[in-house]
């Protein structure tokens, strides 16, 4: 790397030194081992002073490790120390294990994911979150992401999504329909449509809504709309479940 | 001379003082703490950006040569079970 290529941003430095020392950690505990030795020694906390230019780009710190003949170039000094696992799991923010993990969304190039990792962004959840309450700009500065590709991602990551649809018995001997899948709630109660017509919803959540059609709502084209730009659509019938059959004896 | 990964540079060190934890029954070193001299480069590879660091190739400089940064590190005796 030369010349105005070889600035970096500070935080890929850091995550290389980081990784660099893992390295180190890593290869002692293995020699340690092969010798069969008791003990081995690890790096606790290390400096470094280096000479460095320091660039602002686009609101973000880049470092450029000075050149031969660079007489005024800054010293950049770092400090880092190691961390416990017991420091770790005290200040890591609790996770549901089943929680779908940003590095797993295949919509997100892995380079985006891993700046949105390093913007403290772990989850799906967070993310969702964060762009409900602050919108794709600010995640895009924040991660340094271009926000027309952030926008694309999380709009297909919102998308509402219907996975299945049962009838379920309601009060008074009414029938309900329970559409089970994915987004299917946002910031206010979704907007639902059997073959164009509105059916009142009774609960709403992310994964669930429940609704009480007419007689005539069992089949057609069922339409869920979380938020103006974002709506489903799925054909369904469950006319035939409704159908009351016949009692025995009865015709021929 | 090529410049090493910062990580194998320290890995060596590191390495070199294992003896010192186990020859000696009545003294033995349990902390070192070391300042070098180091030459910084940063490379790319598939894997990532890789910081290399290493001692000087030459005790005198010469016009092509960058620069010295300064490397402090303490390495402490840990048991085997040091989870990395």
């Amino acid at each position: 790397m030369n010349g105005s290529d070889a600035a970096v941003p500070i935080e890929d430095f850091v995550q290389a030194l980081q990784a660099q020392l893992d390295r180190a950690q890593r290869a002692m505990h293995v020699k340690a081992r092969n010798l069969n030795l008791p003990l081995t020694f690890a790096v606790k906390d290390i400096a470094i002073d280096l000479r460095a230019h320091v660039e602002v780009v686009r609101n973000q710190v880049r470092v450029r490790p000075a050149g031969p003949n660079d007489h005024d170039s800054s010293v950049l000094h770092l400090s880092l120390t190691t961390v416990t696992r017991p420091m770790i799991e005290e200040n890591a923010f609790s996770m549901n294990s089943t929680e779908e993990r940003i590095d797993e969304v295949k919509d997100i190039p892995e380079e985006d994911r891993r700046k949105l990792e390093w913007a403290g962004l772990q989850t799906v959840r967070q993310l969702k979150e964060i762009h409900e309450q602050e919108g794709a700009e600010s995640i895009g500065r924040m991660a340094d992401l271009p926000v027309d590709r952030l926008r694309k991602a999380l709009q297909k990551m919102v998308q509402p999504m219907v996975s299945r649809v049962d009838t379920e018995d309601g009060d008074a001997a009414q029938k309900l329909l329970r559409i089970r899948g994915q987004n299917l709630m946002r910031q206010q109660i979704p907007k639902v449509q059997i073959e164009g017509e509105p059916v009142s919803v009774l609960q709403a959540s992310d994964h669930e809504v429940l609704v009480a059609p007419k007689a005539h709502q069992f089949g057609g084209v069922l339409t869920i709309e979380t938020d103006p730009n974002y709506a489903t659509q799925t054909a369904f019938d469950l006319r035939p479940a409704m159908t009351v059959a016949p009692p025995k004896g009865d015709g021929a | 001379m090529r410049t090493r990964a910062l990580g194998d540079m320290l890995a060596e060190i590191a390495g070199s003082l294992l003896s010192l934890g186990v020859e000696s029954e009545i003294v033995r070193a349990t902390s070192v703490e070391i300042t070098l001299p180091i030459e910084v480069k940063m490379t790319r590879s598939i894997d990532g950006l890789i910081l290399r660091g290493d001692v000087p190739a030459w005790r005198w400089r010469t016009d092509f040569d960058p620069p010295f940064g300064q490397l402090r590190f303490t390495l402490r005796e840990t048991g085997q079970e040091f989870e990395v």
